[in-house]
This record gives structure tokens, C-alpha cells and sequence, in this order.
């Protein structure tokens, strides 16, 4: 499974914040978009094209499933559900950013060389 | 209107993207078109179906094999009857670029190689120029008048039908030039001026990028600034030939510039210049008097006038209408048969200057076009003490300076040639020396123009700058051997006959 996991790192910017974005609950694709800007205030906009491919990529890699909307939910709307297997994968890829994100710090921290 | 192209450019992605996600991307389209502007909705459809066609063209998920109610698997047909929406739009792409790349080939070599494409019409030339200059109101009308054909007329001897046999031909002659290996004749190999002249033109453009090239890319670049550019020139030397040859062939020159405006030529005879350059037939006396007739008699005899003459025609035979360079003759239309005396002949030799300068301002200022002038260097020179009337460089500067751009060719002995270099600090010849810009510019004008000449051109202050806009360095020698010149023993009589006219009188 491990090796599965390293297949689908680092991730595109689009896969992640999609992943994110579900992590929390289940959306449609608008819902998505909407909390993919939340997310990153207004900085990452995905499109609807964007979107949907980076969806139908992430379905059939099984990060993504095709789910039911919650009660009361428009039923001509699509609704998407991060996966176990997705969750994995968004697990790894916020590790791998921590540590990138701690050697980063790290030598921005440090005094420069002298030439 | 948008939303409809949103919808088509939906309908540009798979089958398969289309059903499961059209809908959603239209209503996604719907609430965020304010917010997010349509055209960056409308650039992330575009993106998204290419990449679906072509990243993800081996997403395409097989229907799923149906089981019978006992469980057995039924076997369906998963062949279409059509080939993949993908698997189209990379053929036509494919097909596209090899069209692209054949039609690229045969028109780089058609453009270089092929003589004998002709797209002649009735407007291909504006109006001949109109004699109005008063210089020559004075001599009677008769005298100078000589039938010449019209030259809507003239042009239409050119013209040829696009039949399905001319195409077919055309056709297979631009296959044959596609695969000939043989070498492509140079014009100066050609018969003389005259006989029936099938040209093509030079092989140089055929072959790989040389040091001359830098020069004529400098010269067209004067175009962009410029309206007329002045190649001055030595009667006669080979170098300056080279240069304006190599500069009517540069593969912009066509487009950009519309006239070539001729010292070497009379006139007179602008009607049988223009069917020469045009393509069609003219006889070699006809011809040979466009030259032979200037005002400084022999000065335009050697064979490079001639050539020159070659090239314009051989680059117009693969051009279209619009983009034809028209030569026009800017020696004063003297008629020999009529000049008797010196007085008769200063009437026209004495206001030559005045005569370009006047055809540059009505056919191409006027007209808002540009113009290749070749004329004797000594027009150019400005400053000029030994002159006493303004040459054409002084004239077309007066009104608008910067339409119009002088340009020399210097060198100087051997022994000083390492002035020059050393002013100049470049290391790649021939090359394009702006004066203004260049250490060249603050050489005394005295030193480096006119050596074989026995009068004081130039005061000791005058600078190279104040004289020309720029020079041609070439690094060669001060002057190559003249051409032979023509040896037509009645041409040379007659020449002999003019010359002892116009000799000053003790």
C-alpha cells in the first residue's frame, strides 16, 4: 500500500485542494470550488473544467467516491466523498509538506555563508 | 453568447466527460459566470477538453459486462463504429502539421526557385510616372515624345489563366524543383540583356546563413525607421553590385519595399523598364537603351546594371501582384537624338539631383511607400563644397529628414585600413555602421571619401557623420576592378559621338 500511496506523490495543487476541501464533508462540484477559495482566500480558483477532471482522475484512482447528497439535497446535483484511500494519500502529502515545510524554516533561519 | 460557446466547448470533450460532467459544468458556468468572468471560464473549458483528448485519453472506461439473472457473464460488443472522438482529433492534428510542413517546404522553394509563377493583373503598377519636372518643360514636347505601349496593355501579355492544365503544370513543376539537386544558374550566367530571358534567381538564399546576411537584416531594419533608403555607389563597382543584389533578394524585400528607384536608367524608356521587370518579352536594343541612354554617357555600361535589372525581374516572377518592386528610372529623360550641342545636353545632366529628388517625393512620399534608391555615391555626400546645387540626400532631407536614410560603402588603402577597423570596433564584415552611433562617424569626411578625386570635397571639419547617415564597411580592398564595359563597336561610336558633345568648349 505504501508504494500505492508514494505513486500519487507530491501532489498537483488541484488534487490537494480538491482533497482538502472534501475532508471535511461532502460536496458537490460548486461546493467545492467554493470551499477550495475559502480555503486558500481567494489565492487558488479552480474551474469547472479543472474540476471535473481532476474529479474523474481522482475517482479512478479511488480517492474520490460518487455519493448520495445529504437529505433535502438537490438531486440533480452530483455529490463527491473523500474515499479511505484518499484520506491516506492527503495524509502523506500534509506530511511530506510538514517536513518541507520544517527545512524551509529551518535554512531560512540560518545565518547566510560568506562567500 | 457566451454560455452558447460554453456549451459547444463542453461538447468538445469526450462522450463520455460530456455526459457524466456537461451538466454540472453548464450550471457551474451559470452561478459563477459574474464572479468569476466568462473568459476565464471559457480559457478552463478550452484547457480541460484538450487535456482530456489528450492526457486522458486512456481514461475511457469500458461498459461493464452485464451478468444473467444466473449469474453466467454476457459477453457484449465493445467495438465502435467509429474510431474515438481522441483518436480523430489526433489524426487531424497530425495531418495538419505534415500539410503545414509540405506547403513550407514548397513555398520556401518555390519562393527561391520557381521563375515562372505569374500573377500579373491590370493594376499591378500604379501610373507611370508623369514628366512634370520643369527642367525639361523647356525642350518641345515632340521631342521627347515616343510611342510606347500602354501599360495596362503590356501587362496583360503576362497574364495567364488559372486553368486546371496551368495548375496541373504549375503543380508538377514545383514538384520537380521540390527534388532537383542540380545547382540553380546565377543571372550574371545568363545571356545577354535582351535575348529571351527566362530567369530564376540567385542560389544564395538557398544556402545557409553567411556574413552578408547581417548587413542586408541591418539594411531592412532602415526600413522600419525609414521611408527611402540610399545605397550610394561607385559606377561600376562589383562590391556595391553585390550589395544591392544581395539586398533585393533578402526575403523581406518584396514586402516591405514597392520601388527601386534607378540612376542607371533613362527615363525615357520607364515603359520598357517596366515590361522588362514585369516578366514580359523586350527586345535587347529596346532594353539595351534604358542604360545606354543615360545623361553621363558609358557610366551605366558594365554588365552589373544589367544583372541588376535580372534580379528585380527574377524576384517579381514569384511574387504576388501587390508585393512586385517597380523600378523606376531617375535619369532625366534625355532623348540623344535630339541633343546638338553641350547646352542642349546641360539642360538635362545639370539638375539630375533635382530630378530623383523630385520622382522620390511624387511616386513613393507621396504615396506613402518605400523606396530603394541607387544612385552615384556623390549624391549622397552632403556638405558637399564642390557641389554647388543640393544633391538628392540635401533635397529629401530639407522637408522630412527622417524619411529618408543615406547609406556609403567605405574602405580606404591597405595600409589604413587599420584606422578604419580600429574606429569601427567590430569584428564581423560587411556590416552596417550607423554614424551617429559608431567612432567611424568622427573620421574626417576628406580622408575616406573621394581619395581618387583631384578637387577639396569637404572642409578639414566635416565628419563622416555630417556626410552620410551610414556606411557599409566591408573590410576589402579601396576598389575592386571595374566590370568589363560594354564593347558594342557601334554603341562605342556612338558613345564617342556624345562625349564630343558635351565637352567643355575652350
Amino acid at each position: 500500500m505504501k508504494e500505492n500511496l508514494e505513486k500519487h506523490l507530491p501532489m498537483a495543487p488541484a488534487t490537494l485542494h480538491i482533497l482538502l476541501a472534501l475532508a471535511g464533508e461532502d460536496m458537490h462540484g460548486y461546493g467545492i470550488m467554493q470551499e477550495v477559495s475559502r480555503q486558500s482566500e481567494g489565492r487558488y480558483q479552480l474551474g469547472p473544467g479543472t474540476l471535473y477532471d481532476n474529479l474523474q482522475k481522482l475517482m479512478a484512482n479511488g480517492m474520490v467516491d460518487e455519493t448520495d447528497g445529504p437529505a433535502g439535497a438537490d438531486p440533480r446535483r452530483k455529490y463527491y466523498r473523500l474515499a479511505a484511500f484518499g484520506r491516506k494519500v492527503l495524509s502523506a502529502e500534509v506530511t511530506r509538506l510538514e517536513g518541507v515545510v520544517q527545512q524551509a524554516r529551518l535554512h531560512l533561519t540560518m545565518k547566510p555563508r560568506r562567500s | 453568447m457566451m454560455r452558447r460557446l460554453y456549451a459547444l466547448l463542453i461538447r468538445l470533450h469526450p462522450a463520455q466527460f460530456r455526459a457524466r460532467y456537461g451538466d454540472e459544468m453548464l450550471w457551474i458556468f451559470d452561478q459563477t459566470r459574474d464572479m468569476h468572468g466568462r473568459r476565464w471560464l471559457i480559457s478552463d473549458a478550452v484547457v480541460s477538453a484538450m487535456r482530456q483528448h489528450v492526457m486522458r485519453a486512456d481514461a475511457v472506461e469500458e461498459p461493464a459486462v452485464p451478468q444473467s439473472a444466473d449469474g453466467i457473464p454476457m459477453f457484449i460488443s465493445v467495438d465502435r463504429p467509429l474510431p474515438a472522438a481522441q483518436i480523430l482529433m489526433r489524426g487531424a492534428g497530425l495531418a495538419t502539421l505534415a500539410c503545414a510542413c509540405l506547403l513550407m517546404v514548397m513555398k520556401y522553394d518555390v519562393q527561391r526557385r520557381v521563375p515562372n509563377f505569374s500573377f500579373s493583373t491590370d493594376s499591378m503598377w500604379p501610373k507611370a510616372p508623369s514628366m512634370s519636372f520643369a527642367g525639361w518643360m523647356r525642350v518641345p514636347a515632340e521631342r521627347n515624345a515616343q510611342p510606347v505601349p500602354a501599360p495596362a496593355k503590356v501587362l496583360r501579355e503576362t497574364e495567364t489563366k488559372l486553368t486546371p492544365t496551368v495548375l496541373l503544370q504549375r503543380a508538377r513543376e514545383a514538384v520537380k524543383l521540390l527534388f532537383r539537386t542540380e545547382p540553380v544558374p546565377k543571372p550574371s550566367e545568363y545571356a545577354a540583356a535582351g535575348q529571351t530571358m527566362r530567369f530564376v534567381s540567385s542560389d544564395s538564399l538557398v544556402k545557409s546563413r553567411d556574413p552578408w546576411d547581417n548587413l542586408t537584416d541591418s539594411l531592412m531594419d532602415q526600413f522600419a525607421k525609414h521611408d527611402v533608403v540610399a545605397l550610394g555607389e561607385w559606377h561600376g563597382n562589383e562590391e556595391d553590385a553585390e550589395i544591392r543584389r544581395r539586398l533585393i533578394l533578402h526575403g523581406a524585400f518584396a514586402k516591405k519595399v514597392r520601388y527601386v528607384v534607378f540612376e542607371c536608367a533613362n527615363s525615357l524608356h520607364q515603359a520598357t523598364l517596366d515590361r522588362f521587370v514585369s516578366g514580359a518579352e523586350v527586345s535587347s536594343a529596346d532594353l539595351q537603351r534604358v542604360w545606354r541612354d543615360v545623361t553621363s554617357p558609358g557610366a551605366c555600361d558594365a554588365s552589373m546594371y544589367r544583372d541588376f535589372l535580372n534580379e528585380v525581374r527574377a524576384l517579381n516572377s514569384y511574387q504576388t501582384p501587390s508585393n512586385k518592386v517597380r523600378v523606376l528610372a531617375a535619369d532625366p529623360p534625355i532623348n540623344w537624338n535630339y541633343v546638338k550641342s553641350r547646352e542642349d545636353w546641360l539642360k538635362y545632366s545639370s539638375h539630375r539631383d533635382l530630378f530623383v529628388a523630385d520622382l522620390v517625393s511624387r511616386e513613393v512620399l507621396s504615396r506613402h511607400e518605400r523606396a530603394l534608391v541607387v544612385v552615384g555615391a556623390g549624391h549622397l555626400w552632403q556638405r558637399n563644397i564642390f557641389m554647388k546645387e543640393p544633391n538628392v540626400a540635401e533635397l529629401l532631407k530639407r522637408n522630412d529628414p527622417e524619411r529618408f536614410y543615406s547609406v556609403i560603402r567605405i574602405s580606404g588603402p591597405e595600409e589604413e585600413r587599420g584606422r578604419l577597423n580600429a574606429a569601427a570596433v567590430v569584428v564581423r564584415r560587411p556590416v552596417l555602421l550607423p554614424m551617429r552611433q559608431n567612432g567611424v562617424g568622427a573620421l574626417p569626411a576628406g580622408e575616406w571619401i573621394g581619395r581618387g578625386i583631384l578637387v577639396k570635397l569637404f572642409d578639414d571639419s566635416v565628419r563622416l557623420r555630417d556626410v552620410v547617415d551610414a556606411c557599409i564597411l566591408t573590410g576589402s580592398a579601396q576598389e575592386l576592378p571595374l566590370k568589363p564595359a560594354d564593347n558594342d563597336p557601334l554603341y562605342k561610336t556612338e558613345k564617342d559621338r556624345r562625349m564630343e558633345l558635351i565637352r567643355p568648349r575652350k
